[in-house]
């Protein structure tokens, strides 16, 4: 018996010893390596764009930065693990548009916007609308024309996001658009595979669901409906040069918990803009379909609280946001 | 063609490349075996080694990762009986029961066999066809794929077992836990308690690992282990550990047929392996004359789900290279991959890139060969492994079961669900319920009601659009046939059954007899036990019809048709279902017999649920080294195995070791010491 109390003791002294070796002296932050949480599973765009900057900021903050996904929720998981961590600077995270302006009003959430110190805005997603290649509508003023006609059509869309850009068309022209019929689909790729089946008439997606196909001549783009053109099909105009006063804004955005000290997040905001310039990393951020861009950490936050209290309006005419507690 | 694949082949035998080659199979297996690890992985964490490479290269050892984790997969699913990967679950019962009789090798070599001819079967269809059959893929839309999820669903006939009803009863228990995540209308939340982790919904791997092996785990702790024995008993004849004439003879007919499912499946995009392998072994099961053997150890089995799921994966490349379109996960990464090299997936891709192309399709022939020869030098390391006395493997399955459920989503939650499964997977057990087809109907269950919920968006609430396309008609044709074949040959065997029973009750008048009273035993009838599981499964449907759906499930106006159909008229079946089940248990009350409790083994098995417990609070509280040094401590002490100087070593290499390969191997954090949490 003895020698299993010795062994015992033994055992936890090595597991101490083992956990304990990563504790480090006080110096200049960061003098360890940092903590960021990606809210998505590995492999996906937000994943690889994220890990893409990652790879260039740790270089100017002389340490390394491991990512941790943590998935789930629909992407809130991450947020609220990383709004409980203590506001040091060495854990940092992707706190994008979707969990900070969209899932709030779907679902319930444990974090607030003001639960963060946001680093930096660092690339916009980009959405367009799409119709398969043998379609009859040619432009996007045909397509109008079609809807103001009162043709039924069906939009194939992975989430109410996407969705969202024809109600808020309707609005921008005082046109009734209840004709334009919504069929969910699971996923961005499972839209694509709908609208060149023929099986719906029209996609709002991303470039990784939409570019390859134009490419290849299956499909056309009809319009972006983000503010911005497509940096891989740079001919498509926006739905705001094409006269409708309307877009869909979604940006990639990093945070820290709140309560970080300003030197620190200023520092990292500093690691970051420098990652997005980097023109290498832009070259290879447009290929995954983003548009690279910069926005201060203020200038996101009140992206993000402009962008919720708008979705919010929205969501709540379609009828699609969460219920109230009873 | 031929001259380019020749080309192909001069590009991936290079030394340089095939070394890529090598390397991918080779950590695809290792990461598949690994229970809770999967293909999906195992490729999204070899792309960062393959951006700076050239595209050839690079994509080869991609595809090897993910034809390697596919095999990999059955690996732990036959000899520790839980599936590396989901795509494995098919072949757990019939693998681990192989393994059991001491034909481990033999079992590992048959699924090996027939993974590598499925996946060759699958690749040569891909070379020859791509781009026509991608065409075809297409038609399925809303309507078709309804009728594929129900055509697919029948495979609950095979997977039953000795009691359809039962089978169909857990089917739609299946179904209904499907149900909880996102409402496929609206992608507002639904029975997710305003947990934000259900939100997705069940998570499939910690589910399946709670399923299929933490029960087999608590039935090992139910006797204690008297004689310290080995968990796969050694090989007792020459021919236990190859296939034998007879094995080969059994093997090609489910291979063909299962090589033949799942390509088609593969073709069609957004089916994946793990449907591939049930209809693999579905197959195999019709063109059986050993059904009996079905689920105790069946070769043909083996050879059909090991030939469907990995056919699904070069098929999968179909709508990849035809159209653009992935067809799995897996093959959404490989996209990804594609495009950070500059190539377009797609029809253009044969005139922009040929020599790329038909390097991988060279790439895939080549990788099958390596796939077969690395296993095979492999295998003998896995089994030896396996073979470790059962008191020092349980508790350290346990504790890779807890990591593989946390792996993925990197989740305590996640161990929590794997756990609460082990638990409903054991009563499922226990009433003699098959845990299959709960896979089956949790599988499904999106495809059925995401297309049907579709399917009526789109033509606005007509049933008939169900039935419209002649593909679709073909399918329901198809399914009628299915049904008729399962329903005759129940009638058969039914009839079988009685004229056998017939004969024996003229031998001996079979008469249950109350076995005498033992001490330490408590006696049950049978019949009040399982009409007792039964009416436990209706009055659930019944809270759940009550009380539960109505506050969780709703309509929103003007998103088609009524969102609380499908739930509902699950509930009604399953009702239905549970009472006729409930009748036939009251009418064969008489000759059920008792089942012995012993209170010895039932205290033990409690023991081994609050362990359970602890262990998952300990993990949340302590994080993964302490609690796990601790937890094999534990369990090694519960099972008997009380020799320190066997199991305080392992107590600490094993966590040691499992905590070095995910956080410095794999960059997979396991929980931390929430106090050295900065």
């Amino acid at each position: 018996m003895r020698s299993f109390r010795l062994a015992t003791i033994m055992a936890l002294a090595a597991v101490l010893m083992l956990s304990l070796s990563s504790g480090a002296a006080l110096a200049e932050y960061p003098d360890k390596p940092i903590t960021f949480i990606v809210n998505y599973g590995a492999g996906g765009t937000t994943d690889l764009t994220s890990r893409l900057l990652c790879s260039v900021a740790e270089k100017p903050l002389g340490q390394p930065i491991s990512v941790v996904n943590k998935a789930g929720g629909g992407g809130t998981v991450g947020p609220t693990y990383l709004a409980t961590r203590k506001p040091n600077g060495y854990t940092i995270g992707v706190t994008s548009f979707s969990p900070m302006g969209v899932a709030p009003h779907l679902m319930k959430v444990n974090y607030k916007i003001k639960d963060f110190a946001f680093i930096a805005g660092v690339c916009r997603y980009l959405y367009g609308i799409a119709v398969k290649a043998d379609s009859p509508y040619k432009t996007f003023g045909d397509l109008m024309k079609a809807i103001e006609g009162g043709k039924r059509i069906t939009m194939a869309t992975p989430s109410p996001v996407q969705y969202i850009i024809f109600p808020r068309l309707a609005a921008a022209t005082g046109k009734k658009m209840d004709n334009v019929i919504w069929v969910r689909y699971k996923s961005g790729k499972e839209t694509t595979v709908a609208l060149l089946g023929g099986h719906v008439d029209l996609i709002v997606g991303n470039p990784m669901d939409i570019a390859p196909q134009v490419k290849t001549g299956q499909m056309r783009m009809l319009a972006s409906a983000s503010p911005v053109r497509w940096p891989l099909l740079p001919d498509v105009p926006t739905l705001r040069e094409l006269g409708y006063k309307t877009d869909i804004d979604s940006w990639l955005g990093f945070a820290a918990p709140a309560g970080i000290k300003e030197a620190r997040r200023a520092k990292l905001q500093a690691a970051f803009k420098a990652a997005v310039a980097d023109k290498v990393i832009q070259k290879k951020m447009v290929d995954l379909g983003m548009a690279p861009m910069f926005m201060t950490g203020p200038e996101y936050e009140k992206f993000c609280l402009k962008g919720y209290k708008d979705m919010g309006r929205d969501l709540k005419a379609l009828g699609l946001s969460k219920k109230k507690k009873k | 063609m031929l001259e380019l694949l020749l080309n192909g082949f001069a590009d991936v035998l290079a030394p340089g490349n095939l070394i890529y080659l090598v390397c991918g199979v080779a950590a695809g297996i290792m990461l598949g075996s690994i229970p809770g690890l999967t293909a999906t992985m195992g490729i999204a964490m070899v792309i960062p080694l393959t951006l700076t490479l050239p595209p050839i290269p690079s994509l080869m050892m991609l595809m090897g990762a993910y034809k390697g984790g596919i095999f990999g997969g059955s690996i732990s699913a036959i000899l520790l009986c839980a599936p590396g990967t989901s795509a494995a679950a098919a072949t757990v019962a019939d693998g681990h029961a192989l393994a059991k009789a001491g034909k481990a090798i033999k079992a590992l070599k048959i699924s090996l066999t027939a993974s590598v001819i499925g996946d060759t079967f699958s690749d040569i269809i891909l070379i020859l066809l791509a781009v026509n059959l991608a065409r075809v893929a297409l038609q399925f839309g809303p309507g078709e794929f309804t009728a594929v999820a129900v055509m697919a669903l029948t495979i609950v006939g095979p997977a039953s077992g000795k009691s359809l009803l039962k089978g169909l009863i857990t089917a739609i228990l299946g179904l209904l836990i499907a149900l909880i995540g996102l409402d496929p209308g609206t992608s507002l939340p639904r029975l997710t308690f305003d947990l934000n982790e259900l939100v997705d919904g069940i998570s499939l791997i910690p589910m399946l690992i709670g399923l299929l092996t933490i029960p087999e785990i608590m039935a090992q702790y139910e006797q204690r282990v008297r004689q310290v024995t080995a968990h796969i008993p050694p090989p007792t004849c020459k021919d236990d550990t190859r296939i034998t004439r007879r094995d080969w003879k059994m093997m090609v007919r489910p291979m063909v047929s299962g090589s033949l499912m799942g390509t088609c499946i593969g073709i069609v995009p957004g089916l994946g392996p793990t449907l591939g392998a049930f209809m693999g072994y579905d197959a195999a099961w019709r063109q059986s004359k050993h059904r009996e053997q079905f689920g105790k150890g069946s070769v043909e089995g083996i050879a059909g789900a090991e030939s469907g799921n990995n056919a699904v994966s070069g098929a999968n490349l179909v709508p990849l290279l035809g159209l653009g379109v992935p067809g799995d996960v897996e093959a959404a990464i490989l996209v990804g991959a594609f495009l950070i090299h500059d190539l377009t997936p797609g029809p253009l891709i044969f005139q922009e890139a040929p020599q790329v192309v038909y390097g991988v399709y060279a790439g895939l022939l080549m990788a099958n060969m390596l796939l077969y020869c690395i296993a095979r030098g492999l295998l003998p390391m896995f089994t030896r492994a396996a073979s470790l006395r059962v008191t020092v493997i349980f508790p350290l399955m346990l504790v890779l079961c807890a990591v593989g459920s946390y792996a993925f989503n990197q989740s305590l939650f996640d161990v929590g669900v794997a756990f609460t499964f082990g638990l409903i997977g054991y009563a499922l057990n226990k009433l003699n319920y098959p845990r299959a087809t709960f896979l089956i109907g949790f599988i499904l269950g999106p495809l059925l009601e995401d297309n049907f919920r579709r399917a009526m968006v789109i033509s606005e609430g007509h049933y008939g659009f169900l039935f419209e396309s002649p593909l679709s008609i073909g399918l329901w044709i198809f399914t009628v046939l299915s049904v008729g074949t399962i329903l005759y040959s129940r009638f058969r065997q039914r009839e079988r059954q009685a004229e056998s029973e017939a004969e024996a009750c003229e031998v001996e008048h079979l008469e249950p007899v109350r076995p005498e009273r033992l001490g330490g035993h408590v006696l049950v009838p049978q019949a009040a036990l399982q009409m007792g599981g039964s009416l436990t499964i209706l009055a659930v449907l019944g809270w759940c019809y009550f009380y539960l759906f109505p506050t969780w499930i709703e309509t929103p106006g003007g998103f088609g048709v009524s969102a609380v159909l499908f739930p509902n008229t699950l509930l009604l079946l399953g009702s239905v279902l549970c009472v006729l089940l409930a009748v036939n248990q009251w009418r064969q009350r008489g000759s059920m017999g008792y089942a012995q409790i012993k209170l010895n083994s039932a205290k033990r098995v409690l023991a081994y649920v609050g362990g359970m417990g602890l262990y998952l609070l300990a993990l949340d509280m302590l994080g993964f080294m302490i609690s796990s040094v601790a937890g094999i401590l534990g369990f090694c002490y519960l099972l008997g195995e009380r020799n320190p100087k066997l199991i305080v070593p392992l107590a600490v290499v094993a966590p040691v070791a499992i905590k070095v390969l995910f956080e410095y191997g794999l960059e997979v954090q396991l929980p931390p010491m929430p106090w050295l949490d900065d």
